[in-house]
């Protein structure tokens, strides 16, 4: 039998060790794992690098509290509020690191990191100075050819994050959790991260999950520790629950801009973790 | 209220939508919405709507723009998930056909860049990225670019490849560019002007861009000013005018 794995939110944060890879569900402003954000702006380990395919509000947030030395998207976005603003800002004066990938790329190398081999082929991409980069400098991506048919193809290398921070609708205390509605990739991202941080909006007896009304994105054979946190993806959304607080979200934006994201951040922690 | 030229592109953009497509949208992309809203609504066009918000045919008419359009809200009563991974497997099968993409710059080869200007190691503006550009654009048939109809945007040469043109041309897929001035579409022979929106004269086309556009001999049409029907359908997906945010006028 698998042991409890509950924990408190500041007790999860403190397991993210400095230096190390972390990737975030969900996507710009929907079902961001806000609390365990929150969490490691007050608690939390520097000198991180994030990885994921499209984050929004989370990024940024980390990013303006200086937890990160090194950034890996395919787009980073704030989509009608502009540009993320911080994470635009360190990029352009080289604060981070920041390496664009492209979305059929991190899903390809997330997979590769899920199924436990080196790296996994992709189509498309080719013609994309993009590729020069991710060879060259990164190596991160090569060109490779069908052994069978001399097709050129990208091999993208495994991408397994250190720590991947999930936020869903229900989770047991062993980590046996479900995710309704729109996934993204964050089932893959569970599968192939060393350590996976989960936080629910319900924590449920394993009991309730009986009888097949659900499909398990985490389960207890992937899950390190798991947090309750409800409403712990504001102010970004949680189909089905709440809808994203675009209002709150104007204010960190007009915030961030002026380079007083951490002002906005540290009012609100509170609401923030849950 | 008279409609605006983003209403005209939203118009234009929608008529590129046929019967059969399967059409998938991404971020920040209130015109691709409302295109696709328009397009199944008004013009009443049998194609598959599958988005970044992982919404497999939402009722159409329950979509409401938001600040994000990766907002699954915005896109109601869905019939089920269709995720990104599985959109974009279908891409790799060559059986994504139409894809909608925003550009900073746009160049005669139908390159597009979203990834910086002024170069990646010390960019002038460090724009969001590509998403999906450099992946899909190998790989989708029918592929809509929308710009701002500037000398700057339009341009000879980006400062970045983020979407790679000239293999879409090699490969015979139908590359098309709609700005808040005109319809482009790229040829072998590089971009030609395929329809005028509202108002809008061959010279101001001409004159926006520093790209060079080519002209077909007899002149283009123009795309016919919005019908109420249109313009009522356009202001029920979006009333706050979120689309105008994109600043296409």
């Amino acid at each position: 039998m698998p042991s409890p794995k509950l924990v408190d939110l500041d007790y999860a944060a403190e397991l993210v060790e400095p230096g190390s890879s972390v990737t975030v569900s969900g996507i710009t402003f929907v079902r961001n794992p806000s609390a365990l954000v929150a969490a490691l702006v007050e608690r939390g380990a520097r000198d991180l690098c994030f990885i994921d395919r499209e984050p929004g509000f989370a990024l940024d947030v980390m990013a303006a509290a200086g937890l990160l030395r090194c950034v890996r998207a395919a787009m980073a976005s704030f989509e009608l509020y502009g540009l993320a603003p911080t994470v635009r800002r360190l990029a352009e004066r080289g604060e981070v690191e920041y390496i664009e990938d492209t979305c059929g790329a991190v899903i390809a190398g997330l997979r590769a990191g899920a199924q436990g081999v080196p790296f996994m082929p992709a189509r498309g991409i080719l013609g994309s100075q993009l590729l020069e980069l991710h060879e060259k400098r990164w190596g991160t991506w090569r060109r490779i050819r069908d052994p069978w048919t001399g097709e050129e193809l990208v091999a993208v290398r495994a991408i397994e994050p250190d720590y991947a921070l999930v936020h869903v609708h229900v989770s047991d205390p062993y980590g046996n959790a479900v995710i309704e509605g729109p996934r993204f990739e964050d089932e893959l991202k569970i599968r192939a991260a060393r350590h996976v941080i989960i936080s629910a909006e319900r924590i449920v007896e394993p009991e309730e999950l009986r009888g097949f009304r659900h499909t398990l994105s985490a389960t207890s054979l992937h899950v390190d520790a798991v947090v309750h946190a409800p409403r712990g993806a504001w102010p970004t959304a949680m189909p089905g629950l709440y809808r994203a607080d675009y209002e709150a979200i104007r204010g960190y934006v007009e915030a961030a801009r002026q380079g007083r994201a951490m002002e906005w951040v540290k009012a609100n922690l509170s609401r923030m973790r849950g | 209220m008279a409609s605006r030229p983003t209403d005209h592109m939203i118009k234009c953009m929608a008529r590129l939508i046929e019967d059969g497509d399967v059409v998938y949208h991404g971020l920040t992309s209130p015109l691709p919405v409302l295109a696709m809203a328009l397009a199944r609504r008004v013009y009443g066009v049998d194609f598959t709507w599958a988005s970044v918000v992982e919404h497999l045919e939402p009722r159409v008419e329950a979509v409401r723009l938001a600040p994000s359009t990766g907002d699954p809200y915005t896109e109601p009563e869905p019939l089920g998930v269709l995720t990104t991974i599985d959109a974009f497997d279908l891409a790799a099968k060559g059986r994504l056909t139409t894809m909608f993409f925003g550009a900073a710059q746009v160049d005669e080869e139908g390159n597009t860049n979203l990834t910086a200007i002024g170069g990646y190691d010390k960019p002038r503006v460090k724009l969001p990225g590509g998403a999906a550009t450099a992946y899909l654009f190998p790989l989708v048939p029918k592929l809509i670019i929308w710009a701002r109809h500037e000398p700057r945007v339009l341009v000879p040469r980006v400062d970045f490849v983020t979407g790679p043109g000239r293999v879409r041309i090699e490969k015979g897929f139908r590359h098309l560019l709609c700005t808040n001035k005109a319809l482009i579409e790229y040829t072998r022979e590089g971009p030609v002007l395929r329809m005028l929106l509202p108002g809008v004269t061959v010279e101001e086309v001409l004159s926006n861009s520093s790209m060079r556009i080519r002209v077909p001999r007899g002149g283009v049409e123009t795309l016919d000013p919005l019908t109420p029907e249109e313009e009522k359908v356009i202001r029920e997906h979006d009333p706050e005018g979120l689309r105008y945010l994109q600043r296409m006028g």
